[in-house]
């Protein structure tokens, strides 16, 4: 096989993870790198933070669109995703079968689609945005891909998803490099760590979910028989609530909106610059009540991993 | 018959991995820390990691010094391991002067923290070196060392060494960096080794067989 | 001289042998117990046992894991993990270690190295410096498995140490731990160039080669081993002849 890798680039490449991608592409792989422009990338990932306490929705929005986009520009009709999004908790039944559901990314009506929790219509009216920098944030055409006969397939349901085992072999065959430091949130350093505003990712479904970093890579170390739950227990314990303060000034300069590079978008904020205060203050307009209580002046969340009777619950 | 041997308890943190070595050899093994125990033994050994001054004063204060040399004058086989060999000697010069039990005349100094040629080499001096015979000896017959050859490999994990008056004290030694280091010393019934024989892996392990035998 | 050490290296979580790569992306391997008993048969010289997980929990692990081995194995045994005092160090030694190598703790309270020397002797106290690049010759130390920085300079730790009492060094390197490329010879090099006392170079031994360099090259007193041996791909016997044949002074079989 001879396949043609497409890459939706992060935010901010960390060092290592900039490393890793020439890696990749010196481990053999032809590879097209989409960047997107970053004045408008910047402002619908603060809006995806301001409306849905979500940075990775512009992104991920992007990336899915890609790959079925470059297999109608080239004509190639089979494309591979990695793992399936419930693997991290989205709904089992989107891996009863290995393809793509395409009600999800084609659309016709590009009125009905919001980014960053803002309608299409409105990001062009408000927030001084054009058609032409939405493009790589929409689906690609249902008409086009019907023609080409594009298929969108995860690896995770042909080849068991062990993350750990996807480290081994990159270290092997591709001279991966694991980050220097433990990724904030939790306890690993080898998976998810191209991107520094990854962390704040994981810290946005604490707050939304419940659920922290560690817990993701534990669940899924644990379903893969790596830590025992014990273990794993205890790691969310000490990680998941922590907060990343490595990159912290960046990615709040990232999402800061201000009026010289967004002369009319930054008008349509309350606070165009995005500070740890009101970052934390949207944080806790998105504690849900079910989740989180309001106790001696602080929020804690009314069930963990680590108390006896959530884990009568489960 | 079971062999029976009795280990000296005085806090020494080497204690337990010499009593499962001579249970591994098939001894029965009391443990003691009284001094009636001591003297009614029938064959002794005493054990010993750390500081020369730590061990001493452990000794006196459970009161065991002379139900310890009274022993030894029984006549009975009595085994020090490591710094419970040191500690056979008349003193050490281990962070002060300190005076040690004089079952065998000569008293514990530094090793020479440089090599013959001068070099500095690395103290403690930890690892595996090679068992030599002192001249004259002529073969190891009739000691603890009965079977082993000059070359043996022991484990030795030590800074301070033993020099006897008299050398025909030394059962063997070993080189370190062209020094001269006692690697065991013996006079009648008494037997020490600087390094340690429970750690020295099936050749070790000999040495407490042979103690084992001994009447 | 002293004969330089091969020495097995067991990282040990929970009761599982486990084995990564830069000490990250931990497989379960199996009985640490069957292990080094198995390396105890096949001449290793000493063993280290790690627990890796210690600092997590705040509490160390491996006694009982300690005292079952030690029912069958008549060499030296270090044992690191979650050694936060001289208590600590005592009920490890009791259940029948001989040293002990501490990092975490001896980085958050350096004179926890001198209580532990002058009590147990410095020939007891291995510091255990987990060693990752920063520059060309400079290496900062870390702590917990290679995950968190310390901001402390590898060189100037491992001399601060041996004056407060450490008798020995323990020396990963985080970079080359678990890859099977070879060890970092100028880590190893400089540690050893730097301090009196005996240093172990541990991560990246790949094959015999790797070996013979560190030592000849790096100057390592005692070599850890952990990939090849527990995948199996190397036995200590031919490791050992390996060493002999280049003419490196071990214990002869």
């Amino acid at each position: 096989m001879h396949p043609l890798t497409v890459t939706w680039a992060p935010h901010i490449y960390t060092e290592w993870g900039w490393r890793n991608f020439q890696k990749w592409i010196h481990a053999g792989h032809d590879n097209y790198l989409m960047t997107p422009n970053g004045r408008v990338h910047r402002l619908l990932t603060r809006l995806a933070v301001e409306n849905l306490f979500h940075p990775f929705q512009a992104f991920m929005l992007g990336q899915k669109s890609l790959a079925p986009k470059m297999a109608i520009q080239f004509k190639i009709p089979l494309v591979f995703y990695g793992e399936s999004e419930s693997e991290y908790g989205n709904p089992v039944a989107d891996s009863s079968t290995a393809k793509r559901d395409w009600s999800y990314f084609t659309s016709g009506d590009s009125d009905k689609i919001h980014l960053g929790g803002v309608s299409i219509s409105n990001l062009k009216n408000h927030f001084g945005l054009e058609e032409q920098d939405l493009i790589p944030y929409l689906p690609a055409n249902p008409v086009e891909i019907e023609k080409t006969g594009v298929e969108v397939h995860y690896l995770g349901y042909y080849l068991k998803w062990h993350p750990q085992s996807c480290y081994y072999y990159s270290v092997e065959h591709g001279d991966f490099e694991a980050s220097p430091e433990r990724t904030p949130g939790t306890y690993s350093k080898y998976n998810s760590i191209d991107d520094r505003i990854d962390d704040f990712h994981y810290y946005t479904t604490r707050v939304k979910f419940g659920i922290g970093r560690a817990t993701y890579d534990a669940a899924q170390e644990i379903r893969s028989g790596d830590i025992t739950r014990e273990e794993g227990v205890a790691l969310a314990k000490r990680f998941d609530h922590e907060f990343p303060e490595r990159f912290s000034e960046e990615i709040f300069q990232y999402l800061s909106i201000n009026p010289k590079e967004f002369p009319e978008a930054s008008k349509m904020f309350e606070q165009p610059t995005m500070t740890r205060d009101y970052f934390m203050q949207l944080a806790d307009q998105f504690r849900s009540p079910h989740l989180w209580k309001y106790d001696d002046g602080k929020w804690t969340l009314r069930h963990t991993v680590w108390h006896k009777e959530s884990v009568a619950h489960t | 018959m079971m062999s029976k041997v009795t280990v000296i308890d005085y806090g020494s943190s080497n204690l337990l991995n010499v009593v499962r070595a001579l249970e591994h050899c098939g001894a029965e093994v009391l443990l003691a820390d009284q001094p009636k125990a001591i003297i009614e033994a029938d064959r002794l050994i005493l054990p010993g990691v750390g500081a020369f001054a730590d061990g001493m004063a452990s000794l006196k204060n459970k009161e065991l010094i002379e139900p310890l040399k009274s022993f030894c004058q029984k006549g009975n086989p009595f085994l020090g391991i490591c710094l419970g060999m040191q500690m056979m000697l008349d003193a050490s010069d281990e962070f002060g002067h300190h005076q040690g039990l004089g079952l065998i005349s000569g008293k514990v100094v530094p090793i020479p923290s440089q090599g013959i040629n001068g070099e500095p080499h690395k103290i403690p001096h930890i690892g595996w070196n090679e068992l030599q015979r002192p001249r004259p000896r002529e073969n190891w017959d009739g000691t603890l060392f009965a079977g082993l050859n000059t070359g043996d490999p022991m484990y030795f994990v030590h800074s301070f060494m033993a020099v006897p008056e008299d050398d025909s004290r030394r059962l063997a030694d070993c080189e370190y960096n062209g020094r001269t280091i006692c690697a065991a010393l013996q006079y009648q019934n008494m037997t020490g080794c600087q390094f340690h024989p429970e750690k020295s892996g099936k050749l070790g392990l000999s040495i407490i067989y042979n103690f084992l035998q001994l009447k | 001289m002293s004969n330089i050490r091969l020495i097995p290296r067991l990282d040990i979580k929970g009761p599982n042998l486990v084995k990564g790569i830069h000490l990250e992306g931990l497989r379960v391997m199996g009985d640490p117990q069957e292990f080094a008993v198995g390396y105890y048969e096949d001449g290793a010289d000493e063993l280290i046992y790690m627990d890796i997980v210690a600092s997590l929990y705040g509490r160390n692990n491996l006694t009982d894991i300690v005292k079952r081995t030690v029912q069958n194995v008549f060499i030296p045994l270090t044992v690191g993990g979650g050694i936060r005092s001289t208590h600590d160090v005592e009920q490890i030694l009791r259940s029948g270690a001989d040293k002990v190598a501490i990092n975490t703790a001896a980085i958050n309270n350096p004179d926890l190295i001198h209580q532990v020397s002058q009590r147990f002797g410095s020939q007891c106290m291995v510091l255990s410096i987990e060693a990752k690049q920063q520059s060309p010759g400079q290496w900062e130390a870390y702590t917990d498995n290679g995950r968190e920085r310390t901001g402390k300079d590898v060189l100037e730790w491992a001399r601060e140490g041996v004056e407060l009492g450490a008798g020995e060094i323990l020396l990963t390197s985080i970079d080359r731990e678990g890859t099977r490329k070879g060890f970092d010879i100028e880590l190893v090099k400089a540690v050893s160039e730097s301090v009196p006392v005996p240093v172990i170079a541990s991560g990246g031994m790949g094959q015999s080669q790797d070996m013979v360099d560190v030592v000849q090259s790096g100057k390592a007193d005692a070599v850890a081993m952990a990939d090849v041996l527990h995948y199996r791909r190397m036995k200590i016997q031919d490791i050992r002849q390996a060493a002999l044949d280049s003419h490196l002074h071990v214990r002869k079989p």
